[in-house]
């Protein structure tokens, strides 16, 4: 049936070929749209999705019930017709849209969604998109107040929660148990699979049963299919691309940007600062393994932030990503719309002030040589990761920087393992240069990062109590954001925040790396976003020029 | 064969004399970045372009060829007189002596080299200088290369042993350090010479290797193996051919070493 | 050990007296079965005695034996071998090297591949004036010229600066012998000498060995398939066969009068000869 339908269509669209223009207006339906997946699956029930190539799959053939908008990234009703905060943040209720239907024409129910949220909120299913909720102080409760309305009751408010309920999968029962068999499990995505063949691709056709219409009342998605190729190399990755046999390609770096910028200069398309940068940041481990007076120049901040000063950001941008980065302002980047400090400035460059505060400090020039007050020469290591270009040359070049105001900096670049290694366990390491994404823009998401006591508080991790002021305020600010109500406080929290990062340097954010991709020219209605699925977030209304699958 | 030979060693001496007069050929040096030209095509000022932070290529290469004509060669010295010293002794005394380091020579070509090489590095110190890093290198390439040459010396002595005339050395009564030196180590001298000639091209990219390992030539110092690592983007190279320069010239200088070597040697 | 009446008496033993070797041997290599088993020999001093044998009988395993230097090839040898009074079986490597060349020499059966490819000819009679003599080399070189004159070998610089791959196989064998004779040995184990070579080369060494044990009273044990060149030389001979010596007696009397049935199998496959 579908077959013959699809031969009419074809046929129709050769006879109509030359008024087609004049006939149908662009957005053309029809087609197969390709890119590849980096990994394989590892599996397709949506409850326990964690890794990127999942989540892309996800994200294609999925549900949700609010869903933020990857380009104004405003949160924007899905499944969720609408949705209400209660109780001074202590409560969500969302309010379900009609007449939803899976890709196996069966109804959404309330029933449904109880599951889902009930699945992703039990502490012994090990949700990972159920992480965030565990916050130690309770299990949210879920419950069905109307036909069609849902309450989410947490345990104490959780400011900003709503942004949560993007990652939140909606599913059924009846879709879990078939997860092994993805051919035949029903989604609420405009897509759903239809073809898996392990190590090598997935096919996934249009949702007939979507939800969502154009403005112009056609059924969306308008694409026919998605072909998902699985290919872990890079590099053949691009050359597909550059032979027109996949459309997309998302987190392109610099150098194979150029190439596609030299082959088609319109398809390569660089959308601007992104949520990931590069980082320097020295060890401030009190137990750390390197000698005291070492410890000492990291401890202090006029050197921190005299190395941060010393540094050529505007090189770094410039000579290692060719351009396609900027020279970092802070610790949150400008592509986080909502929470960005915007009082903050480029840092400026500037080794002779760096200088003259070393000398402030105690340091002095002896020849071309720091020295610290006690006479020990200002040389120290930093660690990489190797294999990772771009980072070897910013450590390159910061070493010339350096060399400009008397430090030597011996660079190391260690496999990955060993980096880790020496960062988190043994924090045998004097700084170390490393890439942050920042994948939740919400503040809240970075608890782990700026907490005193978390793990992951780089420079000097999981402290018993703050070890300095300043990170005695950064904990004391988190905190309160964390459990204020209003965005405008919250702001006004975390931008402080921000500065005092910035005054502190305890992090030299060095680079604000670009997002950068490429977009087949076939490809209508392509906006990349920064965010992740950069190319493809509005994979509903993404087309093919002149239908040309067809 | 003659007049070959003695080109190609009048080549090696003037690229040796090259690298030893590079501050004086290239006054840019090899560190400094020139930010404001990188990647640039060669000129009278660069000789050999940029490279991408706008180093000299050409200083590169000359002091790259410094370090690696130095490095590898003494490796590879170091690699074949170890792998000697084992081999023979494996090779001519045979019988448990064979037995241990036969079993050591499997045990050295087979070992998981990554996680041996991390051990390394996790209990050197992260300050190495780069002019330190130079000598661990070699100290590095030529303690861990020593078994393929001590399992090809091995099969060479066990071979030599049982020649006529060293079992007439022992009838005649001669002392062992005598068989040995006399006798044997002079019949293995062509092999010895073919492994060390094979061990430098070897040592030259394993050079650039221990570099993902936070071990070998550290930044800024240029070797032949960071040069040629930069070269496995083939589309960094189309289309600027001067940036070949480096794989060239290790062409060049092995080939040199090719004509150097009696081949006639090497066939026995 | 009687003389058979009758015979010449240049063909006997001169000097019956104690024996300079005597040995009761058994011997083989690593995984097979033993190639010699239980052989008795026994040679008076300046004695020359034949050992004959069809090649693979294991001749040259006694020889090695004697030696001690069978583990070379992987052999291994037991029994007893006394020599000048002491049993070599028992000696230390150290105390076997102090004979072997001084007491005991070899001349092996491929003279050129006996001499190093890559040292001269000097060189290596030097070696062996050095492996037993803690004198002066150059103490030596006047009687090497005399030695080298015995074989009829040039003494000038010239030659002792030639190499091995120089030298006709012959030139090489009296090289080897000369060599065997630096140290004035009591036994001279000569395995084959005259088989790489032409017949009138071969005849030229087999005289001069034939001097050397006149003039030197030097013992020699001569192993050889050739029956001829043993019936030329030697004072007794020994028949090897399947690992043991099925006859010993006077040349004479083993060519006039063979007892055992490959004796005489091996007689047959020679030309008549002059006895």
């Amino acid at each position: 049936m579908n077959v013959r339908w699809a031969g009419f269509a074809l046929a129709w669209l050769v006879v109509q070929s030359p008024l087609r223009s004049a006939r149908i207006p662009e957005p053309v339906p029809g087609g197969e749209l390709r890119f590849c997946l980096h990994a394989e699956p590892k599996t397709f029930n949506t409850l326990m999705v964690s890794e990127e190539p999942d989540e892309v799959v996800r994200f294609l053939t999925g549900g949700v019930l609010i869903r933020m908008n990857r380009e104004t990234q405003a949160l924007e009703p899905e499944l969720a017709e609408s949705w209400r905060i209660l109780d001074g943040g202590r409560k969500i209720e969302f309010k379900l849209r009609e007449g939803v239907r899976f890709s196996d024409g069966s109804a959404l129910t309330a029933a449904d969604v109880l599951f889902s949220l009930r699945s992703v909120l039990d502490p012994a299913l090990h949700s990972p998109a159920g992480e965030p909720f565990r916050t130690g102080q309770g299990k949210p409760l879920v419950s069905q107040p109307g036909s069609r309305r849902i309450l989410v009751s947490l345990a104490a408010p959780m400011p900003g929660v709503e942004r949560l309920f993007d990652e939140v999968p909606i599913t059924s029962a009846r879709a879990v148990e078939k997860s092994a068999h993805p051919a035949d499990m029903p989604g609420l995505g405009p897509f759903h699979v239809v073809e898996y063949r392990p190590g090598s691709s997935l096919l996934l056709a249009r949702n007939p049963f979507y939800w969502k219409r154009d403005e112009a009342g056609r059924s969306l998605p308008y694409l026919d299919s998605v072909r998902l190729s699985i290919q872990q190399n890079r590099d053949l990755e691009l050359a597909r691309f550059l032979h027109g046999e996949i459309h997309l390609i998302n987190g392109l770096d610099a150098e194979s940007f150029e190439r596609v910028a030299a082959k088609s200069p319109g398809e390569a398309r660089d959308t601007g600062r992104s949520l990931e940068s590069e980082e320097l940041w020295f060890n401030q481990v009190a137990r750390a393994p390197i000698p005291e007076y070492r410890k000492q120049w990291f401890r202090s901040r006029e050197f921190r932030r005299a190395v941060a000063q010393a540094i050529n950001r505007a090189d770094l941008a410039r000579l290692v990503y060719r351009g396609h980065a900027a020279p970092a302002i802070g610790p949150v980047s400008p592509a986080n719309l909502a929470w960005f400090n915007a009082n903050l400035r480029v840092p400026t460059f500037d080794p002779d002030a760096a200088l003259a505060r070393l000398k402030a400090a105690g340091f002095s020039l002896a020849g071309s040589a720091l020295h610290d007050r006690e006479g020990h020469g200002v040389e120290f290591s930093v660690i990489t990761n190797s294999g990772n270009k771009s980072r070897e040359r910013l450590a390159t070049m910061i070493q010339q920087d350096l060399a400009r105001i008397g430090i030597r900096l011996n660079v190391v670049t260690l496999d990955f393992g060993s980096l880790i290694e020496r960062i988190t366990r043994t924090f045998d390491y004097e700084s170390c240069l490393l890439g942050m994404v920042n994948v939740d823009l919400d503040p809240s998401a970075e608890m782990n990062v700026w907490l005193s006591s978390a793990s992951s508080h780089a420079w000097n991790p999981a402290q018993t109590s703050p070890e300095t002021s300043w990170e005695a305020d950064i904990d004391r600010l988190m905190r309160a954001q964390a459990v204020e109500t209003s965005f405008k406080r919250r702001k006004a929290l975390f931008d402080r925040v921000q500065e005092i990062v910035v005054e502190e340097a305890p992090v030299v954010v060095l680079v604000d790396k670009n997002a950068l991709s490429a977009v087949s020219r076939s490809l209508g209605d392509v906006t990349p976003a920064v965010l992740h699925p950069q190319t493809f977030w509005n994979i509903d209304r993404i087309y093919l020029r002149g239908g040309a699958g067809r | 064969m003659k007049p070959l030979r003695r080109a190609a060693m009048a080549l090696l001496a003037a690229i040796y004399l090259a690298a030893l007069a590079a501050a004086w050929l290239a006054p840019a040096g090899y560190a400094r970045q020139f930010r404001e030209s990188p990647d640039a095509k060669p000129s009278a000022v660069f000789l050999l372009g940029t490279d991408e932070l706008g180093r000299d290529s050409f200083a590169r290469l000359l002091y790259g060829s410094r370090v690696s004509l130095s490095l590898a060669p003494a490796a590879a010295a170091l690699a074949t007189l170890v792998g000697a010293v084992a081999g023979v002794s494996a090779g001519y005394w045979g019988g448990w002596i064979d037995t241990c380091l036969a079993r050591l020579m499997d045990l050295f070509l087979s070992v998981p080299w990554l996680f041996l090489l991390l051990s390394v590095r996790a209990v050197l110190p992260l300050n190495v200088r780069p002019l330190e890093s130079i000598g661990i290198t070699f100290l590095l390439l030529g303690l861990l290369g020593w078994a393929g040459p001590a399992r090809v010396l091995r099969a060479a002595a066990h071979e030599v042993k049982s020649e006529d005339f060293m079992v007439q050395a022992r009838a005649r009564g001669s002392s062992p350090v005598r068989v040995l030196s006399l006798h044997l180590l002079p019949n293995l001298a062509p092999v010895l010479a073919a492994q060390f000639w094979m061990s430098i091209p070897l040592f030259i990219l394993s050079e650039a290797n221990l570099g993902f390992l936070g071990l070998g030539v550290a930044e800024p110092v240029p070797s032949w193996g960071n040069l040629l690592a930069g070269l496995q983007n083939l589309d960094a190279v189309a289309g600027c051919p001067w940036r070949l320069a480096p794989l060239v010239l290790l062409l060049v200088v092995m080939a040199c070493f090719h004509f150097i070597v009696p081949m006639e040697d090497f066939s026995k | 050990m009687t003389t058979p009446a009758g015979l010449p008496e240049s063909a006997v033993d001169p000097r019956p007296s104690t024996p300079l070797i005597s040995m009761r041997l058994s011997a083989g290599y690593r995984g097979r079965p033993p190639v010699v088993e239980n052989v008795e020999l026994d040679m008076a001093p300046g004695e020359i005695l034949g050992l004959v044998g069809r090649s693979g009988e294991g001749k040259s395993t006694i020889a090695m034996a004697i030696l001690k230097l069978l583990s070379i090839r992987g052999g291994k040898a037991t029994g007893e071998i006394r020599f000048r009074g002491r049993e070599l079986l028992t000696l230390s490597e150290r105390e076997m090297r102090r004979i072997r060349g001084r007491e005991i020499s070899l001349v092996p059966q491929s003279p050129i591949a006996a001499l190093n490819p890559a040292l001269t000819i000097g060189t290596q009679f030097r070696e062996a004036w050095n492996a037993h003599s803690s004198a002066p080399y150059a103490g030596f070189e006047p009687r090497l010229g005399e030695l080298l004159a015995g074989v009829s070998l040039p003494s000038e610089p010239q030659f002792l600066r030639r190499h091995p791959g120089e030298l006709s196989v012959g030139i090489a064998q009296r090289v080897l012998i000369a060599m065997a004779l630096v140290h004035r040995p009591a036994l001279i184990l000569a395995d084959e000498p005259t088989s790489a070579l032409d017949t009138i080369t071969q005849s030229e060494i087999l005289g001069l060995l034939a001097r050397l044990n006149r003039e030197l009273e030097t013992a020699i044990l001569y192993i050889s398939h050739d029956l001829l060149s043993v019936a030329s030389l030697c004072h007794r001979v020994a028949i090897l066969h399947q690992g043991s010596i099925v006859e010993c007696g006077p040349v004479s009397q083993i060519f006039a009068r063979p007892q055992h049935p490959y004796t005489r199998k091996l007689l047959a496959s020679i030309p008549r000869h002059p006895l």
